[in-house]
């Protein structure tokens, strides 16, 4: 038994018996608030709702059968727009961390594979972008471009993907020298090749688990632009509902603790789910390739 | 050997939890050794031959546990003592454990002669810091190292050294019996032949008893006195280790002799071990090696058979029937 | 019996690995080890030549050499007549379909995303051979010929669902779909239970039997050499060290080290000298472990001497350690 119990251990991923109980209904539960956002933001314009951008003669509404969350000063529907909100939220999150995830995958994977000088001066790259501070980066680009959502996207995506990059090299390195992407270098795959089909779906894994907290991240500094009056002025945005209930926080104060809550659910849940999304969506089980003859 | 033997286990059975319900790894696994003896306990993967070993030390995983059985170590009942007083009394002190991975977990900041310092001071505080380090130093020799070894960093060594200083590791406390599961597995053949003289050594010197674990008939061959065979969870075949290897009595232990390659003799087309047949009645009612047995008769199918309390035995309807022997090769001696 | 020149050979073949350029490195000052070095060898069509030593020795480094995943330092390489030492592009990929290796351990050679017939299909896409229809034909037959039969339970079946012997029948299967002339074969069997080792072992006879293919068998167990080889090398820390037709080294090993190697090739524990470190340096690499060590073999590196016109050994006293009998062992007729 030992002999190949050690060899199991060294050469597999573990895959549990039972899943422990940290991998439990916390995650379950997050992964469910996650699919319901999805929900949500699909469905937002199905909703029976007030419209969001609609004004009405009810400014600053208390929550009320009416207002489940209260109106704001123009008196517009709080739940309608956190509902919208979720759209310009997850769009961000998604983009953003898209764009981390793919670029760090490529040069983090290409780093990792080709070593030498190469790995030297992507390494060195990855540094610098790392301590370009994103914010600052972000504030510079909007005033250069004005504020918009592909513009948001771009700068948190171009500033997070270090990590990303750096995870990924550093999974590239040891599946490199795995037995099965040997064989099939010896069976005459190219460098691309490897790493496209052997090498990256095997090691994107954590990529993946840091692209759901850099979705956290994206969705809490387009909230800090918006708050600043930085962002989409044309997209609804939880941020900025925050930043337009700071003048009412004595009498109003539900204009910005609703949407508070709504970004800081979304982000615990991002970032929780992250671990199980992972053993969904890529674990090798799920993953039986149906046979084409 | 007249005196009574120092561990003796009695039909002990142990379990894990698998997906499917528990499932027995050790099935009724009995065994006797001596002062002084060296037992082995040979088996490939999944026989159950590192579970029974874990049982013993109780080290199994938390889904595994000892169902039924008995094991006393001298007049100590170790299955009633609690994990606390086994940790105590018994765990390195009266049985030591020596794993193949072991050599690949010392910790690789610290020098080994430092480590054994601090194991041998963990066991004794009696002792004052220079008793220790000439313990230490003693030990060491005894394995065979040099005493300049004792200043290397584990990534200093060669596998060899690492699992010699492993040995040691294990004796810190004196224990009676030193349990080597897989212990020279992963060295070369000379390698393993000098930690084997070793272990032979220290078992003459200090009167250890060993129990050797392994999948590699030839290293049971080469210091075991005694044999047991295990397969499915359950002993098959159990006797002097000369004698089993010479006219094995269990189509198993013949099977696997007749399929091993050897240097003398003629060349012959080796057998494989392969299943023959699936079980008719679709349930394990029967002898579990039925399947790949060649010999296999409808009792065979219907009956599991029992192991003789015996010192020489096998579990086998047709136990020594000669066709067991003529079944595989000829010249396996 | 091999009138053909040989399919694969390698001449001079070095393989020098150098710490690098880090901190590590300039602390250790800059080390280099020669795992393979000056090492000559020949495969010859429907040859099986075992590569015989410890860990350390340089046998697994000199395998990927041989199917060049691993970069020559020096020497060269030549395969059906043609130098492929530099081999790039379209003449690699002809050396990849030539070439082909099988791996240690079977719970890393098969990628675990990867069904059976996906993996044992993928190097005829790489080449573009046949059509999807063809490929799942070859690599049924493959399958067969590897003994995973009935070979529809398997097609589906991922790594993690199979057994270590099933694995390395994939693995061997994959390897032989190209139907290369040239098998690298890099201790196979090691991780296998030993039930299974036999039937691994027989598939190996056989794929040669059927295909004249070569196999170059790297392993540490010498009885399983002499089982599948006609021919074995002996390596020790980067150099053949003895060389000859198996039965003959087996018999009458002409070097200290195939002479150890025999002795604890059996049930007996081999005695042997402790390691004398005072020789650590000597000319001959061998002399620290070696019983016979002398004089000469500290100051002048021993010459290849040839025991008969195919059985070569680098030792200074090769012929009177061929003329003593091994210890604790009589070996009558070999074959």
């Amino acid at each position: 038994m030992a002999i190949d119990e050690v060899i199991r251990a060294k050469s597999q991923t573990p895959t549990p018996v039972v899943s422990s109980a940290a991998n439990g209904w916390i995650n379950r539960a997050a992964i469910v608030v996650v699919a319901l956002l999805v929900v949500v933001a699909v469905a937002a314009p199905m909703l029976q709702l007030p419209s969001p951008t609609g004004f009405s003669d009810q400014p600053l509404a208390p929550p009320s059968a009416g207002h489940v969350m209260g109106t704001d000063q123009f008196g517009r529907d709080i739940l309608s727009r956190i509902v919208w909100g979720t759209r310009s939220a997850l769009l961000v999150a998604v983009g953003s961390a898209g764009i981390s995830v793919v670029v760090g995958v490529a040069l983090g994977s290409i780093a990792g594979y080709a070593g030498g000088w190469i790995d030297d001066i992507l390494s060195r790259t990855f540094d610098v972008f790392l301590v370009v501070p994103a914010f600052f980066l972000l504030v510079l680009m909007a005033a250069l471009f004005g504020p918009s959502m592909p513009v948001v996207m771009a700068v948190i995506g171009l500033t997070t993907w270090p990590s990303s990059a750096r995870i990924m090299r550093s999974q590239t390195l040891t599946y490199r020298t795995r037995a099965f992407v040997d064989a099939a270098r010896a069976a005459g795959g190219g460098p691309l090749y490897l790493l496209a089909r052997h090498i990256v779906p095997n090691a994107i894994a954590p990529v993946i688990t840091n692209g759901t907290v850099t979705m956290g991240q994206a969705i809490l500094i387009e909230a800090g632009l918006s708050y600043l009056g930085l962002g989409d002025p044309s997209s609804i945005s939880w941020g900025r509902m925050i930043f337009d209930g700071q003048k009412y926080l004595d009498g109003a104060a539900w204009m910005s603790i609703f949407p508070g809550v709504a970004m800081l659910v979304t982000v615990l849940a991002l970032n929780l789910a992250g671990d199980s999304f992972i053993g969904a969506l890529l674990g090798p089980r799920r993953r039986r390739m149906s046979r084409q003859r | 050997m007249t005196n009574p033997p120092l561990l003796t286990v009695d039909r002990l059975v142990v379990s894990y939890q698998g997906a499917a319900g528990p499932m027995r790894a050790v099935d009724n696994v009995s065994l006797a050794l001596g002062r002084g003896a060296t037992v082995g306990l040979v088996g490939e993967s999944g026989s159950g031959k590192s579970t029974f070993a874990l049982a013993l030390m109780r080290l199994l995983p938390r889904h595994g546990w000892i169902e039924s059985g008995s094991a006393t170590l001298g007049d100590t009942d170790l299955l009633a003592m609690t994990d606390e007083e086994f940790r105590r009394a018994i765990r390195w002190r009266a049985m030591s454990m020596v794993f193949q991975s072991a050599m690949n977990s010392l910790n690789p900041v610290m020098r080994v002669g430092r480590l054994l310092l601090e194991a041998i001071q963990f066991h004794d505080r009696s002792l004052s810091r220079s008793e220790a380090g000439e313990r230490v130093s003693e030990l060491f020799v005894a394995v065979g190292l040099r005493k300049e070894d004792l200043r290397r960093y584990p990534h200093e060594m060669s596998g060899g050294m690492r699992q010699r200083a492993v040995i040691a590791l294990s004796l810190v406390a004196s224990p009676q019996i030193v349990i080597a599961d897989e212990a020279t597995t992963a060295l070369d053949v000379l390698i393993q032949d000098q930690i084997l003289l070793t272990l032979l050594e220290l078992r003459e010197k200090r009167g250890l008893s060993l129990l050797v674990v392994s999948h590699d008939i030839d290293v049971i061959a080469k210091v075991c006195d005694e044999v047991l065979v295990m397969y499915a969870g359950r002993i098959v075949e159990q006797g002097p280790t000369a004698d089993v290897l010479r006219n094995p009595a269990h189509p198993y232990t013949a099977g696997l002799l007749a399929a091993l390659p050897t240097l003398r003799g003629r060349k012959r087309r080796l057998p494989a071990l392969s299943r023959r047949a699936n079980h008719p009645a679709g349930d394990a009612r029967g002898c579990r090696f039925a399947p790949l047995c060649s010999l296999a008769e409808d009792i065979c199918w219907s009956i599991e058979p029992e192991l003789p309390d015996t010192k020489r035995a096998a579990r086998c309807h047709f136990a020594g029937d000669s066709r067991i022997r003529d079944a595989f090769a000829d010249d396996v001696s | 019996m091999f009138p053909e020149s040989p399919v694969l050979s390698g001449a001079d073949l070095v393989r020098v690995f150098s710490g690098r350029g880090d901190l590590t490195g300039i602390l250790g000052g800059a080390s280099q080890t020669r795992a393979v070095d000056g090492v000559d060898i020949d495969l010859n069509k429907g040859e099986i030549v075992a590569l015989v030593g410890e860990s350390g020795s340089g046998k697994t480094t000199l395998g990927r050499l041989l199917t060049l995943l691993e970069t020559l330092s020096s020497g060269r390489l030549v395969l059906d007549g043609k130098v492929i030492t530099h081999a790039r592009g379209r003449v690699l990929k002809e050396v990849r379909r030539k070439v082909q290796i099988i791996f240690q351990n079977p719970y890393d050679s098969l990628d675990p995303r990867d069904t059976v017939h996906r993996a044992v299909t993928e190097p005829l896409a790489i080449h573009s051979i046949g059509s999807r229809r063809d490929r799942t034909d070859r690599a049924t037959e493959m399958l067969q010929a590897v003994g995973l039969t009935p070979v529809e339970q398997y097609l589906d079946k991922l790594p993690h669902e199979l057994s270590g012997g099933q694995r390395q029948r994939v693995a061997i299967a994959r390897a032989m779909v190209l139907r290369p002339e040239v098998l690298i074969a890099d201790e196979p069997i090691s991780m296998l239970d030993a039930s299974i080792r036999s039937s691994v072992l027989n598939i190996m006879l056989d794929l040669r039997d059927q295909f004249g293919l070569s196999i170059l068998f790297i392993t540490h167990d010498l009885a399983s050499a002499r089982y599948v080889s006609d021919r074995v090398l002996v390596m020790y820390r980067g150099q053949i060290v003895e060389s000859g037709p198996t039965d003959e080294v087996v018999n009458r090993p002409a070097h200290p080290y195939t002479k150890l190697l025999v002795e604890a090739s059996s049930r007996r524990l081999a005695r042997q000298p402790a390691t004398r470190l005072s020789l650590a340096t000597a000319a001959c690499r061998f002399a620290s472990r070696c019983p016979q060590a002398q004089d000469l073999c500290v100051t002048t590196a021993p010459p290849l001497f040839q025991v008969t016109g195919r059985h070569g050994s680098l030792c200074h006293f090769a012929g009177a350690v061929a003329d003593s009998s091994v210890a604790g062992a009589d070996f009558t007729s070999g074959s």
